[in-house]
C-alpha cells in the first residue's frame, strides 16, 4: 500500500469516527442538555464526515478508481 | 421436436454468455478468507435493510421475538450456507448454472434462469421504489401508504421513473463503475444505520443503562402491536424469515458461483458477518428508526429524520445500488431468449419492467411476503441439486444421468419442480380463480384440494421447508422411477 493510500485510509476511518461520535454525543447528551440543539449538530457531523468519507475512501478501497475506464463490464 | 430445438438453441445462447465459468476452478484461483469476509459484510447491507427491520415493527414483533428469532435465524441461514452449499461448491467447483445443466438439462437451466430474470426484476422495481421515497422528499410528493396497492399521485410515478431511467441507463452502459461505487458505500451506509439508530434513541426516551434501553424497546419500539391491517409476526415467524431472507442463495445454492473459489467448505461460516451485520444490527437499527419516524414504510423520511440529507442520501444510493447489478443480472438472462439482439435491449427490457413494477407500491409494501415466494419459487431447484450430489450416491443411483443421455429436459427435475410448486402455493390458485370469475364447480375443485393439501394451512414463512423435503424425495422416488437406476458395481465414485 502506497502511503497517498495510508493516509487517505486513515482520514477515511477518522471521517467515520467523526459520524460515529456525533451520534455518540447526541445519545449521551451534551452538557446543555438541548437534544433538539445536539441532533442538530450531529446531522451537520454527519454531513461534513460523509464528504471526507467520499473523497478520502474511493483512493483506500479501490486503487484504480479515478484511472481510465477499460470499458469492460464486471462479469458476474 | 421444434421445441426442443427452440429449447437448445436458448441453453447455446445461454452457455455463450456463462462459457469462461466452464471449467471447474483450479487450485491456483482460490481466494483466502477475508475475500468472503468483504463480500459477506457488503452484500447484507443494502437498501432492503432499511424496509425489512422497520416491517418487523410494523408487523407486531415483540422485542424478545426480535433478538431471539433473528439470533437462531440467523445462525440457521449461516449453517445452510456452511453445511449446504459451500460443500457442494468446494467440491464441485462449477457454478450453479453449470451444475444444474449437468443434473436436470439445458432446459431446465433455461426455466430456470428466466424465472429467476423474471423475480429479480421485481426485487430492483422495489429497490427503485425505495430509492424514491427519498428522492420524492424535497418534492413533497405524497408518499404511498402501508396498504397501497396502486401509486397515490402523478408526482410518485414521475419520480420512479426518473429514477427508472437513471438505474437503467447505467446498467446498460455497464455497471462496473456503480459495483465499484457500492464497495466504497458499505462501511458508510453501514454506519448511516447504527449512528441514525443511535441518535433517535433519546426520541424514545431517556437511556442510561441496558435495561432503560430493554424497557423502551418492549414498549416503544417492539411492543407487539401490529399497524393497522398488518398481520402479527411471532418468534416462528422471525426465524423462519431470517434463515429463508437467502434462501436462494444458501439452500438454493446460488452462492456456489462465490464458494467454488473457497478453499474449504467451512468459509461458509463467513456468511455470519453478513447475517449479524446487516440481518441483525442494521435490521434492528432501522426498526429503531421507524419507531422514531412513525408508523409508515417510508424508507427515506425515515432516514432523512434520523441523520438528514445524509440519510436520504444512503436510501437513494442503497436503492441505486442494489438495483443496477439487479437489472443488469436481470438483463444477461433475458438476452437468451430474444434473438440475436443486443445486451442492451435485454437490459433496456428489463429495467422498463422493474421501473413499471416499481410504480405499485404494493411489492415494496409486501416485501417481507415477496423475499418469501423469491426463496421459495427457486428453492426446488436446489433439493433436486442437494438430492444428486448427496443422495444418489449414497442410494446407489447414477449421478449425472441426465447429462449422459444428453437429455434437454430431465423430466423428474422439472416435475419436482412443478409439484412442489403447486402444493406449496395452492392457495394462489383460489385468488387467482376469483379474479379470472372462473367457474363455479371449478373454484369449487380447486377449494376441495387446497383443503386437503397439508401444507395449505402453514403460514407462507414455513412452507419451504416440507417443500424442500419433498422436493428431495420426489426427485430420488421419479428419477428411480424415470430410469436412474442404480449402478452396477456398487456405489458410483
Amino acid at each position: 500500500m502506497t502511503t497517498g493510500r495510508i493516509i487517505c485510509a486513515v482520514i477515511a476511518i477518522l471521517a467515520l469516527l467523526v459520524c460515529l461520535g456525533s451520534s455518540l454525543r447526541v445519545f449521551w447528551g451534551s452538557p446543555t442538555g438541548d437534544y433538539q440543539q445536539d441532533f442538530s449538530i450531529f446531522k451537520t457531523w454527519f454531513t461534513w464526515g460523509t464528504v471526507v468519507w467520499f473523497l478520502s475512501a474511493p483512493y483506500w478501497l479501490i486503487p484504480d478508481f479515478f484511472k481510465s475506464d477499460t470499458g469492460k463490464d464486471e462479469e458476474i | 421436436m421444434n421445441q426442443e430445438a427452440t429449447m437448445a438453441q436458448m441453453a447455446q445462447r445461454l452457455d455463450q454468455l456463462y462459457e469462461f465459468d466452464r471449467e471447474p476452478v483450479g487450485e491456483d484461483r482460490l481466494h483466502k478468507g477475508r475475500r468472503f469476509a468483504a463480500v459477506f459484510a457488503g452484500e447484507h447491507v443494502a437498501g432492503t435493510e432499511f424496509v425489512i427491520g422497520a416491517m418487523f415493527v410494523l408487523h407486531g414483533v415483540t422485542a424478545t421475538d426480535l433478538l431471539v428469532g433473528l439470533l437462531i435465524g440467523n445462525l440457521l441461514a449461516v449453517l445452510s450456507w456452511t453445511l449446504i452449499c459451500a460443500p457442494i461448491a468446494t467440491q464441485v467447483r462449477l457454478t450453479l448454472y453449470w451444475y444444474v445443466r449437468k443434473i436436470a438439462g439445458p432446459g431446465v437451466m433455461v426455466i430456470y434462469n428466466l424465472a429467476n430474470a423474471f423475480l429479480y426484476c421485481i426485487l430492483a422495481g422495489a429497490m427503485i421504489t425505495v430509492a424514491a421515497t427519498a428522492v420524492g422528499i424535497p418534492f413533497n410528493i405524497p408518499m404511498p401508504k402501508l396498504n397501497d396497492m396502486y401509486p397515490n399521485s402523478v408526482g410518485w410515478v414521475v419520480v420512479v421513473v426518473a429514477i427508472g431511467l437513471v438505474v437503467g441507463t447505467v446498467a446498460i452502459l455497464g455497471f462496473k463503475r456503480v459495483s465499484q461505487f457500492s464497495a466504497v458505500c458499505v462501511p458508510w451506509m453501514f454506519l448511516v444505520f447504527i449512528a441514525g439508530a443511535i441518535a433517535v434513541l433519546p426520541q424514545l426516551g431517556e437511556i442510561r443503562s441496558f435495561a432503560d434501553f430493554m424497557a423502551i424497546a418492549h414498549t416503544k419500539i417492539w411492543n407487539g402491536v401490529p399497524a393497522e391491517g398488518q398481520e402479527k409476526l411471532g418468534m416462528m415467524h422471525i426465524i423462519f424469515f431470517a434463515w429463508f431472507c437467502n434462501l436462494a442463495m444458501h439452500v438454493g445454492l446460488s452462492d456456489m458461483a462465490l464458494f467454488r473459489y473457497a478453499k474449504h467448505w467451512a468459509y461458509g461460516l463467513y456468511s455470519a458477518l453478513g447475517m449479524y451485520l446487516g440481518h441483525f444490527l442494521a435490521w434492528i437499527c432501522s426498526g429503531i428508526m421507524v419507531a422514531a419516524y412513525g408508523p409508515a414504510i417510508e424508507p427515506g423520511p425515515m432516514a432523512y429524520n434520523a441523520v438528514g440529507v445524509m440519510g436520504a442520501l444512503a436510501v437513494v444510493v442503497a436503492g441505486w445500488t442494489t438495483a443496477n447489478p439487479t437489472i443488469y443480472r436481470s438483463g444477461l438472462a433475458l438476452q437468451i431468449v430474444t434473438p440475436n439482439w443486443p445486451r442492451w435491449v435485454a437490459t433496456l427490457i428489463a429495467f422498463l419492467t422493474a421501473t413499471f413494477m416499481a410504480i405499485f407500491p404494493a411489492f415494496v409494501m409486501n416485501l417481507l411476503d415477496f423475499v418469501a415466494l423469491y426463496g421459495l419459487i427457486l428453492m426446488p431447484i436446489g433439493a433436486v441439486v442437494f438430492a444428486e450430489h448427496w443422495l444418489f450416491p449414497l442410494l446407489g443411483l447414477e449421478q449425472y444421468w441426465a447429462e449422459k443421455r444428453k437429455v434437454i429436459f430431465n423430466g423428474p427435475a422439472l416435475l419436482t419442480w412443478i409439484v412442489v410448486l403447486l402444493i406449496c402455493l395452492w392457495s394462489y390458485t383460489l385468488t387467482l380463480a376469483s379474479l379470472l370469475h372462473l367457474p363455479a364447480f371449478l373454484v369449487a375443485g380447486l377449494r376441495w384440494i387446497d383443503s386437503i393439501n397439508p401444507v395449505t394451512n402453514l403460514h407462507l414463512y414455513f412452507r419451504w421447508l416440507p417443500g424442500y423435503i419433498l422436493a428431495m424425495l420426489l426427485y430420488v422416488g421419479l428419477s428411480i422411477a424415470w430410469g436412474a437406476k442404480p449402478s452396477k458395481g456398487g456405489l458410483p465414485a
